[in-house]
């Protein structure tokens, strides 16, 4: 159709009706009368016999220059501070940072005390990175690093019942069951006691 | 010259202003139905898009297409936002007795005209550049923005929609028709 439009189109440009060949004339009467054919050639002559308003164009006004943010100029102490900010941010916010999970536990585990033999166990779950995604900044990620320190309270594989001679005794000595102590009225330290008076009231 | 406007200085948009300015205005009064207030402000903003829009110049083409396509471009904002403008003119459709030759040719030239005005925006656009402003085939493709056939197909459609609303102002026109008939 397209194409169709196109070949009418050069031919009403260029040829009258009278002046085609028996082909075209035709190909133009599958799509036009000769009368319009012939008219749309008129309008076509007529055109420049249009009379349009041809006023002088009024001087050009600009308006004071503006200067795109990125042709501006900025003082040498602003791009250093820019430049400083920029390697702070490079070394802060390490992107390719390594991920490890490290879980460090004691070898020995801490007593809670003599008498009570159940046992805590430390549990540190070190350098967990949390992802933070976030729309415009120096990284597109926030790596955060969280160590979590875990006590776990461990209690003895063996009842105390089931449990064999653990317990630890101090060493009896003869001397621990000896008897020392003065008689009272031989006892310096005596005196110290305050004074009492017996009054026998069943009397 | 585009080299020089790489530079920003006002002189060379002084200078594209002086030789495109009278060729800019008359497209736009012919494409904004006569108004020509309108298109002395379209002028002026022109140059200040040419001013904005720089970077999007690509040097392999004609400056000239590239200014009339953001003229045409301009106009079809304001066909947008505004509507069609409606002409002044339409007495122009009021058949009269066609007796002395001159008034025939001006009744037939004010048809003429309002039917161009009341053309749609893309067949105007193309009909205008190729038969008032004289533009080549290939020039309002690129100004357009579209194909070869595509500008001749709008041609065809433009002139068929005239040549409708013109029949009435034809006298032989009306005499082949009898014939015919």
């Amino acid at each position: 159709m397209e194409e169709q439009d196109a070949r009418l189109v050069d031919l009403i440009e260029s040829t009258s009706f009278e002046a085609l060949s028996e082909e075209e004339k035709r190909f133009v009467l599958k799509h036009l009368t000769e009368a319009e054919y012939t008219l749309q050639r008129k309008v076509l002559g007529a055109v420049s016999d249009l009379e349009y308003p041809e006023p002088d164009p009024l001087p050009l006004v600009l308006k004071p220059e503006k200067k795109g943010m990125f042709s501006r100029t900025i003082p040498l102490y602003q791009a250093l501070i820019g430049a400083a900010c920029l390697l702070l941010v490079f070394f802060v916010v390490q992107p390719g940072k390594s991920r490890s999970l490290n879980l460090n536990f004691s070898e020995n585990p801490l007593q809670v005390s003599f008498t009570n033999p159940a046992t805590s166990v430390q549990i540190i779950h070190d350098t967990i990175t949390k992802e933070i995604p976030v729309l415009r900044s120096a990284s597109s990620i926030i790596r955060d690093t969280v160590t979590i320190v875990q006590y776990v309270l461990k209690q003895p594989e063996n009842r105390m019942l089931e449990a064999g001679n653990t317990l630890v005794m101090p060493p009896l000595n003869e001397q621990l069951l000896e008897n020392k102590s003065l008689a009272f009225k031989d006892d310096q330290t005596a005196r110290f006691l305050p004074q009492i008076t017996f009054v026998n009231t069943m009397k | 010259m585009v080299q020089v406007m790489n530079h920003h200085s006002h002189p060379a948009l002084m200078e594209l202003h002086r030789r495109y300015s009278k060729k800019l205005l008359g497209y736009f009064i012919k494409m904004l139905n006569r108004d020509t207030e309108l298109a002395q402000d379209f002028v002026q903003e022109i140059f200040l898009k040419l001013l904005e829009k720089k970077h999007l110049f690509d040097p392999e083409k004609k400056f000239y297409s590239w200014i009339f396509a953001i003229a045409s471009n301009m106009c079809k904002t304001a066909y947008r936002h505004h509507g069609k403008t409606v002409s002044l003119h339409t007495q122009a459709h009021e058949k009269a007795v066609l007796s002395d030759s001159e008034l025939e040719k001006n009744l037939f030239l004010k048809a003429l005209q309002t039917s161009i005005d009341n053309l749609e925006l893309h067949h105007k656009s193309v009909f205008v550049l190729r038969y008032l402003e004289h533009f080549s085939l290939n020039e309002i493709a690129e100004i357009t923005e579209s194909s070869l056939g595509t500008v001749k197909s709008r041609l065809f459609y433009a002139t068929r929609k005239i040549t409708e609303e013109l029949k009435p102002y034809d006298p032989s026109f009306e005499t082949t028709l009898f014939k015919l008939i």
